[in-house]
């Protein structure tokens, strides 16, 4: 359940925020919230993924995709 | 921190020493910036889990629902990975990005389309190989990347 909260904003900030959520077709409020997400959550631990992991050399399927995904797989 | 959202085609080149533009896309994922945020939609998770367990796609490295899901934990487990849940406005979102489309009989402007919603809504950049795909981003005013 969201919790309504005011916060006073630099008008120069909310210039800024109400410009960049303009420019990625997104809200205010999400630019802020993600921000605060971004800065007070704890970092996950985790192993970096090197490379790829399914490393089988055996023979793909003729609908391996190159460039296009393949929607009408993707897709149920 | 800056937000890249691969397409399912993407993760299947990080995920498939096979793929033929594994090369490029491990290029890419290893120059990301330091602060650089991979997300996953439900769309490209569940697309990946699909090729992946795909017989089609797959051929004799076909994984079962384990092994891929295996796949899946791993990715989401790296710290530069991630899961973001729908956005609330993708359902308009992705209606304004099908519009200019709206006349064509045309299935792939629909995974398309709701690929760039997505990315729009979560301010990260779309990344594919689909030059077409790239090409309409662009024209959306969407951030897009092609992994070189």
């Amino acid at each position: 359940m969201p919790v309504r909260t005011t916060v006073d904003i630099p008008d120069a900030l909310h210039d800024q925020l109400r410009a960049r959520a303009e420019q990625s077709g997104t809200s205010v409020r999400s630019l802020i919230v993600r921000a605060i997400e971004d800065a007070y959550t704890k970092p996950k631990k985790g192993k970096y993924v090197t490379g790829p992991m399914v490393k089988g050399r055996g023979k793909l399927g003729p609908r391996f995709p190159t460039d296009e995904n393949p929607y009408d797989l993707i897709l149920p | 921190m800056t937000s890249f959202c691969p397409d399912v085609n993407v993760w299947l080149a990080l995920s498939v020493v096979q793929h033929v533009h594994k090369t490029r896309a491990w290029m890419w994922l290893k120059q990301l910036p330091s602060d650089g945020r991979l997300i996953f939609s439900r769309f490209t998770q569940l697309g990946l889990l699909r090729l992946l367990t795909t017989e089609g796609v797959m051929g004799d490295e076909a994984l079962n629902v384990r092994q891929a899901l295996g796949v899946y934990d791993a990715w989401v487990n790296d710290p530069r990975v991630e899961f973001h849940a729908e956005p609330r406005a993708i359902g308009a979102a992705f209606r304004d990005s099908a519009k200019p489309l709206a006349g064509l009989r045309a299935p792939k402007a629909i995974g398309d389309c709701y690929l760039l919603a997505f990315a729009k809504q979560t301010g990260a950049t779309l990344v594919t190989f689909d030059k077409a795909l790239y090409a309409l981003a662009g024209k959306q005013g969407c951030a897009a990347a092609i992994p070189h």
